[in-house]
């Protein structure tokens, strides 16, 4: 409601109004508490994403009388929705094309049959698994490039934490990735099986449970536990940290601490079902 | 006659066909119908904008019967949860950065003076930025707070404001959400469906051999079609069991006019995915396409934000992006029971991509190879 609105709807007061004004007071607080908190929400999440701001006509009426708020969102002043979108878009592209990439080759050499010849040669399992890893690490490395220019050039993402940290633990969360995308490959060794479960496994849980677009701490227990059962999860909270809010090293420490481990285990599951033998 | 016959008999055989080589694995019956049942559960449950619980830290510098009444009121919503108690401005940091706490309130020391005296007094919340959409909505729950605060010392306010939401009175994430999430789930499904089994027969070298039967290329057309289409219903159907049974949403509107919106959306969707197949070489190709048209397609079609805060030319996109139609008319079938004669504009640009790229994949089938 603007200004000019109210001043006009002020003007049809008249006694009768008031005093029935002052008999509202005899009902219960917590249905005119849910009205407005269900108004202010509606306003709050229709102006939220893409150009959300704060609800400005809501404080002014709301506040004529004495305890007035000063509101200071921290990291992300002007409340701007693409600050907190671009680094959950970087998570979501890097995963994709870590996953998704990685995890139709292993699968497309066994059903070719060209994976049987290799066996044939001296090459060992640890180096047919890196062939695979490192172009398809550069590509996505020249993807997460194009990523970060864009949310500078085009976003202008601010980029309080150093660079070369970010770049670290892109790499850290990139072998992540590659793993689970090489183990999803050499356990499914059907193409079409194979990007089913990459999607699934990769795309929606990225899209929905990491804290990409809902936030994790207002979910069911269980769902939370999925949650934070999944990498993306803890490269998202590294990534919003390390671009809004800086170098804050107890953050990068436990989540890299929790990264390194689980590509250790991506990896070495990759490197167990990968074997020499012909099915 | 005869010719019509033989061509829906020839059709019959098929579909019969796509859908054998499709399920006949029992890993792919799972992976085609235990990741809908998973993913409606666990994102019907995940996707809340409400907040129910916010961590909150207090600095409360005035210590008088004023700042302990705001605060009770705070916590007395049920909503704040105190996760620490602050003594200095220093600390402040350190509980946000920490994770500890989303929300920091801060009571200056002359609040209860400045309010005795008749002036406003300012109270300062700090929020967590790095997820900009919940300390939004925590803010605003402290700035109801704070009202009600203001409207009890100062004896009632004279004007209201009471919003009632029709078809989603409770403005519950998950009604808006889960309708969406139909749509979208079935067309990532049916979208690698489609292309992948024409890649997959390229691939084999069984499309060669199709080519060389009496079979005619509309008939592989339509026959690669349907069953995609088959299973995207089958699965959407799962979904919708989930959404009545489980959430308890009812669906106001008519199930026929249901089934009709999503067979001509996984149309759509099978053209796009029957057209990326014609022009990729092999089934890695058709994935990264797939995942190319995927990604814009879920993120523009308004599912999670809403299409008219876009920037204008991306609105103009979504023009062109059926999931935009589809979640729209859903959700509207859905929650406010519309009839066919509602959201029959939907159906207009979705038939239209049909037609577009149906026939484009058809002509490429017989001349591309």
């Amino acid at each position: 409601m603007r200004g000019k609105e109210m001043l006009e709807a002020v003007g049809y007061i008249d006694g009768d109004l008031i005093k029935r004004g002052e008999m509202r007071n005899l009902r219960a607080q917590w249905k005119r508490w849910t009205a407005i908190a269900a108004s202010i929400c509606l306003l709050v999440g229709g102006a939220l994403i893409y150009h959300g701001s704060m609800p400005q006509y809501a404080t002014e009426i709301l506040s004529v009388s004495d305890t007035d708020i000063g509101i200071r969102m921290w990291f992300n002043d002007a409340n701007t929705s693409t600050w907190y979108f671009i680094p959950g878009l970087i998570v979501l592209v890097i995963t994709i094309s870590g996953v998704f990439l990685t995890s139709m080759v292993m699968a497309k050499e066994w059903e070719r049959g060209t994976l049987e010849a290799l066996f044939v040669t001296p090459v060992k399992v640890l180096e047919i698994l890196l062939s695979k890893m490192i172009p398809y690490f550069c590509v996505a490395m020249v993807g997460f490039s194009l990523c970060v220019a864009a949310s500078q050039l085009l976003f202008d993402v601010p980029m309080h934490g150093s660079f070369i940290i970010i770049l670290l633990c892109t790499m850290l969360y990139l072998f992540v990735a590659l793993g689970v995308g090489l183990m999803i490959s050499s356990i499914t060794k059907n193409q079409f099986l194979a990007s089913q479960m990459a999607l699934v496994l990769s795309m929606m849980p990225t899209m929905m449970l990491s804290g990409f677009l809902f936030d994790l701490r207002s979910v069911p227990l269980v769902v939370k536990m999925v949650g934070y059962a999944l990498p993306p999860t803890y490269y998202m909270q590294l990534l919003k940290t390390l671009f809004l809010a800086g170098n804050n090293w107890l953050s990068i420490f436990k989540n890299c601490t929790i990264l390194v481990l689980y590509a250790i285990f991506f990896i070495s599951m990759a490197f167990r079902v990968t074997q020499k033998r012909v099915e | 006659m005869d010719g019509f016959e033989a061509f829906l008999r020839k059709l019959k055989f098929m579909i019969i066909k796509e859908l054998r080589t499709t399920i006949k694995d029992p890993r792919t019956r799972t992976i085609l119908f235990l990741p809908v049942i998973m993913q409606t559960l666990l994102f019907g449950y995940g996707a809340t904008f409400n907040l129910d619980e916010v961590q909150y830290a207090c600095l409360d510098q005035s210590r008088s019967a004023y700042s302990t009444e705001l605060i009770a009121k705070l916590e007395g919503s049920g909503v704040f949860q105190r996760a620490q108690t602050l003594n200095s401005t220093n600390e402040i940091s350190q509980a946000i950065d920490s994770d500890a706490a989303m929300l920091v309130i801060n009571i200056p020391p002359d609040f209860a003076d400045k309010l005795a005296a008749g002036e406003n007094a300012e109270v300062q919340v700090i929020t967590d930025g790095r997820n900009s959409s919940t300390s939004g909505i925590a803010a605003g729950y402290v700035n109801s707070i704070v009202a009600e605060y203001n409207a009890m010392r100062n004896g009632g306010s004279i004007l209201e404001m009471e919003t009632i939401s029709w078809y989603n009175p409770n403005l519950i994430t998950r009604w808006m959400f889960l309708p969406a999430l139909m749509p979208m789930m079935a067309l990532s499904q049916v979208l690698m469906l489609a292309g992948l089994s024409v890649a997959r027969e390229r691939e084999q070298g069984t499309f060669d051999q199709l080519l060389v039967t009496p079979i005619s290329p509309s008939i592989i057309l339509i026959g690669k079609a349907i069953p995609p289409i088959l299973i995207g219903l089958g699965q959407a159907t799962f979904a919708l069991l989930i959404i009545c049974f489980w959430f308890n949403i009812k669906v106001m509107g008519s199930l026929f006019t249901l089934y009709l919106l999503l067979f001509v959306f996984l149309l759509s969707c099978v053209g796009i995915g029957l057209s990326i197949s014609a022009v990729s070489a092999n089934m890695q190709q058709v994935m990264v396409y797939c995942f190319m048209t995927m990604m814009p397609m879920s993120l523009l079609s308004g599912a999670t934000t809403p299409v008219r805060n876009m920037p204008e030319l991306l609105q103009y996109f979504t023009l062109v992006n059926p999931l935009r139609f589809a979640t729209e008319a859903v959700r509207r079938i859905v929650l406010e029971g519309s009839s066919i004669g509602t959201i029959a504009y939907a159906f207009v640009p979705m038939l239209i991509i049909a037609a577009i790229t149906l026939p484009t994949a058809g002509w490429f089938f017989r001349n591309k190879l």
